[in-house]
């Protein structure tokens, strides 16, 4: 009864006026940025988190919620009309999406990705609602040196999970780690690498690390090549797949759901990765993987599935534990934090109005999206129209505005730039800077588990391995570790030598 | 490495502390240990690599790509430079001309109208209806509303 009550609870605060508007508006922007390529998700949260200050928190989160969901059904139209994936999650839709355009498909590939997101997004939000409440009691138990393996296992997931070099990936959660504590530490109030100057006291601010390594570090590198993306001319019919499509795509959607699911509340999983091991698995499971990049509706059903229900599985450990799996995540976990408001088990007994309605509203906005974005899909591919050389300047000035209008400052600015900068070198030597972010958002957390933890053991560093569930944890992390560590001195063995 | 061996150095001088009492440079301290070790590696592995093959592609895919990068960044630079000083307005109709015209140049016409627009865009949210603090400088959206009405 407790758990009806609650999800009453929820859409009493999901269907109000204000909050149904936000959504919307959060799952059409959310879309609309799905289908520019250029400017992400996370970019887009990013900058949407100035706005989200003069709305209630339930509001504002419920309007970040919707452009993380919109951003994935979005992506899936430009990887299948144009061949380019309007953000990273859509890439493998590319391979079959585009083909089954091509040959004169394109109505059920965008129709099976828009059921398949509803379908996934509904069933992944069906497990968050009955999981958060419990794993949030079970999370009150988890004392400094749980949370802090848990931390752990997340650094070293994103990293094991890291789509190049894992040490590269290292690297950069390293450097996330070393930015989180600028600042004034917590335990002693004494200043870290603030230089005299009063703004470094407070720390850096995540906004102008975000906006920099994602937002100009994405528009310098798209300066460097001109030209024009061809629109693939041609007539949407059918948006509703046949019988056929169905049958072939109910498993794909299902084992997509799963899996998208699993990685979601997975550290360092996140929609890309999701949308990958969708697609591997289908290739692998299917009696015809010659037909796999040929157009077979498998390829884009369950990797669309996987990194929509990847996004619901992402709210489960940012919502019960307070630790974001995703740097999306890491975003979301600051704004909540800047409304006053303190992801993690107690968020679900102070303020059961936001946590349930944020549930509620997912499940609203992914009704949206499939009533809004199969009639509209003629809108977007207007939308993709616009060239990019008109668009980054627009892309520009609002990630300025966004950024000042976080502490008023033009510091924020020269940090963003230089944050830019660095992510087109980092880009350039194929660093990715998704590690570093979620490091610098949860670096804070391990180290203070990590303090408290020691003092506790009494620096005794074996403490950890006596308490169950911190040892196990660690273990996890130790294993993933050494076997990344193997797989790559087999490899270099048989290159070497 | 160097940031490695600057943040260890840093943590150090923050104070390490003990096993059993931490101190404010402790997870610096590790952090810049991990990063220099890291570092170390990578830069040993690529230097082996290099010394098995040819470097497979140029840093810059376009001859004039260097040009339209830097030209951004200043842009933006001298945007924050001049924001504090002549206000939002000004200095976005500025950044916004320059990029329409200089990255890949537009007609003026074009140029004019989106720089404009997407000023007011930014302005009318962001300061009159999120009621953000902008820079002022000699134009001011107030002054521009109160003179209208």
């Amino acid at each position: 009864m407790v758990f009806f009550d609650s999800i009453g609870l929820g859409f009493s605060v999901a269907l109000t006026p204000t909050n149904l508007f936000f959504c919307f508006l959060g799952t059409l922007i959310g879309t609309l940025i799905g289908v520019l390529p250029g400017i992400g998700p996370l970019a887009t949260i990013s900058l949407l988190i100035p706005t989200t200050y003069y709305l209630s928190p339930a509001t504002g989160i419920i309007m970040l919620a919707g452009v993380y969901f919109g951003s994935m059904y979005g992506g899936s139209t430009t990887s299948i009309l144009v061949n380019v994936p309007g953000e990273s999650a859509s890439v493998v839709t590319c391979l079959d999406g585009y083909q089954m355009a091509r040959q004169g498909r394109a109505g059920p590939a965008l129709g099976i990705a828009a059921f398949g997101s509803f379908i996934a997004g509904t069933l992944g939000l069906v497990v968050l609602m009955l999981v958060a409440s419990p794993l949030a009691e079970f999370a009150l138990k988890m004392g400094p040196p749980e949370y802090f393996s848990l931390l752990m296992l997340g650094i070293i997931m994103t990293v094991y999970l890291a789509q190049g070099s894992m040490i590269k990936a290292l690297i950069m959660a390293a450097i996330g780690i070393f930015l989180g504590t600028i600042g004034t530490d917590s335990f002693t109030g004494q200043s870290r690498f603030a230089f005299g100057t009063l703004y470094l006291r407070n720390g850096i601010d995540i906004l102008p690390v975000v906006m920099g390594l994602f937002g100009v570090a994405e528009i310098l590198s798209n300066f460097e090549e001109t030209g024009q993306t061809e629109i693939f001319k041609t007539k949407i019919k059918n948006l509703f797949p046949n019988l056929q499509d169905w049958k072939d795509s109910f498993w794909p959607i299902m084992r997509g759901s799963l899996v998208g699911f699993l990685l979601g509340v997975l550290p360092g999983g996140g929609p890309v990765i999701s949308s990958f091991a969708s697609y591997v698995i289908e290739k692998k499971v299917s009696r015809h993987p010659e037909r796999f990049g040929k157009g077979a509706i498998e390829g884009v059903a369950g990797p669309e599935s996987a990194n929509n229900s990847c996004v619901s599985g992402a709210f489960i450990p940012l919502l019960t534990l307070g630790i974001p799996s995703t740097a999306v995540m890491a975003i979301i976990l600051s704004a909540l934090v800047v409304h006053g408001l303190r992801p993690g088990p107690l968020l679900l007994q102070n303020n059961p109005d936001v946590f349930w309605g944020i549930i509620a509203s997912m499940y609203i906005g992914n009704v949206m999206l499939l009533v809004l974005n199969l009639p509209l899909i003629g809108l977007w591919v207007q939308v993709l129209k616009v060239p990019y050389r008109i668009l980054f300047p627009i892309i520009f000035a609002l990630c300025i505005v966004g950024v000042y209008t976080v502490n008023n400052s033009v510091i924020d600015i020269g940090l963003m730039i230089f944050f830019g900068v660095m992510g087109y070198f980092l880009r350039k030597f194929d660093f990715e800077a998704a590690p570093l972010v979620l490091a610098f958002v949860i670096g804070p957390m391990l180290e203070d588990g990590l303090r408290q933890s020691l003092l506790i053991f009494r620096g005794n560093i074996l403490g950890f391995f006596h308490r169950p569930i911190s040892s196990v944890l660690l273990c996890v992390s130790f294993v993933l570790l050494a076997s990344s560590i193997i797989s790559w001195a087999r490899k270099k063995t048989r290159v070497y030598g | 490495m160097a940031l490695g061996i600057f943040v260890i150095g840093s943590g150090f001088e923050l104070g390490f502390g003990e096993w059993r009492e931490p101190g404010p440079g402790f997870i610096v301290v590790l952090s810049g240990g991990m990063l220099f070790f890291l570092s170390a590696l990578w830069l040993v592995m690529t230097l082996l690599k290099k010394w098995g093959m040819e470097a497979s592609r140029r840093f810059f895919p376009e001859s004039d790509s260097y040009k339209r990068v830097l030209l951004t960044l200043s842009s933006l630079l001298v945007f924050a430079l001049l924001l504090e000083r002549v206000g939002f307005m000004i200095s976005s109709l500025v950044l916004m001309i320059f990029l329409f015209r200089a990255i890949e140049p537009q007609r003026w016409r074009l140029t004019i109208l989106l720089a404009v627009g997407i000023t007011v865009l930014c302005v009318m949210v962001f300061q009159v209806w999120l009621r953000v603090q902008f820079p002022e400088g000699p134009i001011s959206i107030y002054a521009i509303m109160k003179w209208i009405r």
